[in-house]
């Protein structure tokens, strides 16, 4: 795993629906929406930022009832983004949380 | 329009765990398929051994039975997560936790080291372990198999 960071991912609401989706296989809409406090034309545009940059897929079954859902999942170039960008900010961290007298 | 500039790594991260939290609690409130298959298997396993009986059709229900309960468990889960609108992958929270895949696997060998199958098939007693093998491989590719479909069934 190598640390870099990613300036697509690092927006907090797009980090926090990558958080999400490399929490669990798919999330559905609704839920992300929820998770993040957003309006779903909110969700929407930083869902397609993610798409367009290949680092989320989205697919929309039809469900009981005909209604229709929209899944999202992490796409393998995405979760290895999010890893490395998380990498990225753990090194940062540990950087700040250096004590004075070890940075020289 | 978001203000990355003032968004801090610590931030970020407490942000990301927060995220990650809520969808642990989302799947482990509509339960995981891959717990779902250890415990029916562990079930599996305590049905053969607690009747040690001889071969009869009650024999076959009781472990027919089992079967379907495990089937029907699984499905359930799956389900459950759908409607959750978070669906796990077995896969990946086996991976996540191998100390469950290990769980898994073992009581998957021993429910099938358990089970008298020579009682049932009337098989020499050597077959019994090659038997055991395969029920223990099948019953792991079973629960892969229905986490995948799962993943297929909302992708169509």
């Amino acid at each position: 795993m190598t640390a870099r960071f990613d300036e697509v991912i690092h927006a907090p609401h797009r980090l926090r629906i990558c958080a999400m989706l490399a929490a669990a296989e798919q999330v559905e809409f609704s839920v992300l929406r929820e998770g993040l406090g957003v309006a779903d034309s909110v969700l929407s545009k930083q869902l397609k930022v993610l798409v367009d940059a290949d680092y989320v897929q989205l697919a929309k079954p039809t469900g009981q009832g005909g209604k229709v859902r929209t899944w999202a999942s992490m796409t393998r170039l995405g979760r290895a983004a999010f890893k490395d960008h998380l990498a990225a900010l753990q090194e940062m961290v540990a950087v700040v949380e250096q004590p004075t007298g070890s940075r020289g | 329009m978001e203000n990355n500039d003032t968004y801090s790594a610590h931030e970020a991260l407490q942000d990301v765990r927060q995220a990650q939290t809520h969808v642990d609690d989302t799947v482990a409130g509509a339960g995981s398929p891959a717990w779902q298959m250890a415990a029916c298997g562990w079930l599996l396993g305590l049905t053969t051994c607690t009747f040690p009986m001889e071969a009869s059709v009650l024999k076959y229900v009781i472990l027919l039975g089992a079967l379907a309960l495990i089937l029907a468990i699984s499905i359930t889960a799956v389900r459950r997560e759908q409607a959750a609108g978070v669906q796990s992958s077995m896969r990946r929270e086996l991976r996540r936790r191998p100390g469950a895949m290990v769980a898994l696997i073992a009581l998957s060998v021993m429910s099938a080291a358990a089970m008298p199958i020579i009682d049932l098939t009337g098989s020499p007693e050597w077959y019994a372990v090659p038997v055991g093998i395969v029920q223990a491989v099948g019953f792991t590719v079973l629960a892969l198999l229905l986490s995948a479909s799962q993943r297929r069934g909302s992708t169509r």
